[in-house]
């Protein structure tokens, strides 16, 4: 299948590279979920392996169960901006894969400056105060034996929304040097960038095992 | 109805949204801009004396509270959890090796190879819950031998798309963590509650399959080298199907008993499919590689949604929405029962456009005061807690399974016309969803009529039968 309309595969440098810090940052975050997939099986160990020292164990259950929401939130908040370099955001596609790509472009761009942008800058203004109030505050966590230092989760706010800007602009300048060079681009194959990415997970696996039939993609 | 001035900010929101939508903008994006839009909207005519909405820019400050209290969520510790579960036994090979041995168990069988993979989509379903991994999972995997076998299009394909869907419905599912945690009902009764509507749709679809081939034996031709069933195939299919059966057993059961939390399970369940894909030697650095990022990105575009969510539900909220919507819905005059009836055939339009994700975080909260204050005196065997909403949760649940296949905008159909051979067209797989979503339908009337079907199980658990 052809290529897709994705600034990334156009390879111009500067979203190349704005992209390429995004993923790289939010690349490493992304294992979190695997520490939080083994914090919970020790939680579940101490829990039923020990529960006769309930009381004992108090201590190191609350923290540990509230840095499991601290290992769930943080690469998911980072994983908007990812999502965005990748552009597997989800789409209403009816209209869109009918669209010429001027059109498209057109509707990215004003979409981006209009709607995702103005949120941003909004939403990093109030957040930068909340994360720097949690700090000057010194906030903790409500439980006395809960984790201290509430402002390192909370900057994950302001963090993640310039990540998401980074990403968001790298998207912009991709979209506005492809409506100059209309005509000059790939085919489109159609196929949403979500859907492809799934496609590309899950295929890789039919070569290995399935030798018996024909393949139906590629 | 008398409409307050308000009122046409209200509607002039959902209008926006709507039609924004289709520009084919992301759609949190489009929830968030809307909604800070809106907020500036509302502020200015506020201003000119127009409106009374109390919005302006420091309102919006409540919503990087608000976000927190998203990330500050133990329920949804689950949602990155489930996702890595289902994606790692995708890539463990299960699904391949049930297909294998399956296919030869029902060689004899007209329709066979569809029956198999209906029964892969029911397996599959209760370890996934992302539609899009298991469509595609699917897809890939059984469209083309079908097609190979000279199966009708039609009916190779809405198998498929109808199958793959199940996930979202059956538990675990993450369509039911989001949904308990919006409606603040126990997550556990809601995966209880889903197990029978589930189930009933799993069948109804094979009977359907079954049928339909004895009927028309030439659109589903057995295959050409098809032998007799020995023991050893059966015995194979069943060592086949012990994996991922196993750790649904494992991951459900300890839900179900009590044991654990479904936090805790979905975190286990990870873990568990990872061991599958050590055990069938799938398991090495790049895929934990790409499943962790895949997980990441998953889940992120889910949370995106979310946080669009967050911010026009506020600007929702603040300009009076939820009253007008509560009002008008109480103002038709239905009784209690055409007011469910009202409501599920508004989430089935609202299907043809719009996905679980919005309906369940957008129509749903806003839906939940009015349902709560009917007098529907749903059976809840005296220890469902919220038998009402309990109930109500799972019609929607089983409404928006036709949302997946409904054209336009159905996401099974986009997924699944994704991964297919190029000669399959859009339409072919329009035709082939028609029967299944009539099935859907059928359940849901079922699910409707029989509300036992789903707190009946949880009272069992919960010891009062």
């Amino acid at each position: 299948m052809s290529k897709a309309v994705s600034a990334e595969t156009h390879h111009i440098p500067i979203v190349t590279f704005l992209n390429g810090i995004v993923q790289r940052v939010v690349g490493a975050v992304a294992w979190i979920n695997v520490l939080l997939a083994v914090l919970i099986l020790i939680t579940v160990i101490l829990r039923y392996g020990f529960h006769r020292n309930g009381l004992f164990l108090e201590w190191p259950l609350v923290p540990m169960e509230e840095l499991m929401w601290h290992f769930y939130s943080v690469p998911v908040m980072f994983g908007l901006a990812y999502s965005i370099t990748t552009d597997t955001h989800i789409r209403i596609d009816i209209l869109r894969t009918h669209m010429s790509n001027r059109l498209k472009h057109i509707f990215e761009i004003l979409g981006l400056v209009l709607l995702l942008m103005p949120c941003l800058v909004i939403l990093l203004d109030f957040s930068f105060d909340y994360a720097v109030y949690a700090y000057t505050h010194n906030e903790s966590s409500q439980s006395t034996m809960g984790l201290p230092h509430r402002w390192i989760v909370k900057s994950v706010i302001p963090l993640s929304i310039l990540l998401m800007m980074i990403a968001s602009m790298a998207r912009l300048i991709g979209e506005i040097v492809l409506l100059m060079h209309l005509g000059k681009e790939p085919d489109d194959d159609d196929i949403p960038p979500r859907i492809r990415m799934t496609a590309r997970l899950l295929r890789p696996l039919l070569i290995v095992e399935d030798n018996s039939h024909e393949k139906g993609v590629d | 109805m008398e409409l307050a001035p308000e009122n046409y900010l209200v509607i002039a929101m959902f209008v926006s949204f709507i039609a924004l939508l289709f520009t084919g903008f992301p759609v949190a994006w489009v929830l968030a801009g809307v909604g800070i839009t809106f907020a500036g909207i509302a502020w200015w005519t506020d201003d000119m004396g127009w409106t009374m909405t109390g919005l302006d820019y420091n309102t919006l400050g409540l919503l990087v509270g608000r976000i927190f209290g998203i990330m500050d969520n133990w329920v949804l510790i689950a949602l990155p959890m489930f996702i890595f579960m289902g994606l790692m036994l995708e890539k463990s090979g299960v699904a391949e090796r049930m297909m294998h041995s399956m296919q030869k168990l029902f060689g004899n069988v007209r329709g066979g190879l569809a029956v198999t993979v209906a029964l892969i989509g029911i397996i599959l379903a209760a370890s996934t819950g992302i539609i899009g991994a298991s469509v595609v999972l699917l897809g890939l995997m059984s469209v083309p031998v079908m097609l190979n076998q000279n199966y009708d299009k039609s009916l190779a394909l809405g198998t498929v798309a109808a199958s793959g869907c199940l996930g979202i419905l059956i538990p675990p599912s993450i369509m039911l963590v989001i949904m308990g945690d919006q409606l603040a009902v126990p997550i556990l009764d809601l995966f209880m509650g889903a197990v029978f509507p589930g189930l009933i749709l799993g069948a109804l679809y094979i009977a359907y399959i079954v049928v339909y081939c004895k009927i028309n034996p030439d659109k589903a031709p057995l295959a050409k080298d098809h032998g007799e069933i020995d023991l050893k195939t059966v015995l194979q299919a069943l060592v086949d199907i012990l994996p991922p059966a196993g750790l649904i057993l494992l991951v459900l059961g300890s839900i179900f008993m009590g044991i654990s939390t479904v936090t805790e399970a979905s975190g286990i369940g990870a873990l568990g499919a990872t061991l599958i894909a050590v055990i069938f030697r799938r398991f090495n650095w790049k895929v934990l590689k790409d499943v962790v990022i895949n997980t990441m990105n998953t889940a992120a575009y889910i949370f995106a949604i979310f946080v669009g969510a967050t911010i026009f539900a506020l600007v929702l909220r603040e300009s009076g929405g939820d009253e007008l919507i509560e009002s008008a819905l109480t103002g038709l005059g239905f009784g209690p029962n055409g007011l469910i009836i009202f409501v599920l055939v508004v989430v089935f339009f609202l299907g043809f456009f719009l996905d679980w994700i919005e309906i369940s975080l957008i129509i749903l909260p806003l839906l939940a005061p009015v349902i709560s204050a009917l007098n529907l005196q749903i059976n809840g065997f005296g220890v469902v807690e919220f038998p009402n909403l309990t109930w109500f949760a799972l019609l929607v649940a089983v409404t928006l399974q036709t949302s997946f296949l409904t054209p336009p905008v159905g996401f099974a159909l986009f997924y699944l016309k994704g991964v297919c051979p190029p000669e399959v067209k859009l339409t072919d797989i329009y035709r082939g969803v028609v029967p299944f979503i009539i099935l859907q339908l059928i359940a849901l009337i079922l699910v409707f009529i029989f509300p036992e079907l789903v707190t009946w199980l949880p009272a069992v658990a919960y010891g009062n039968i």
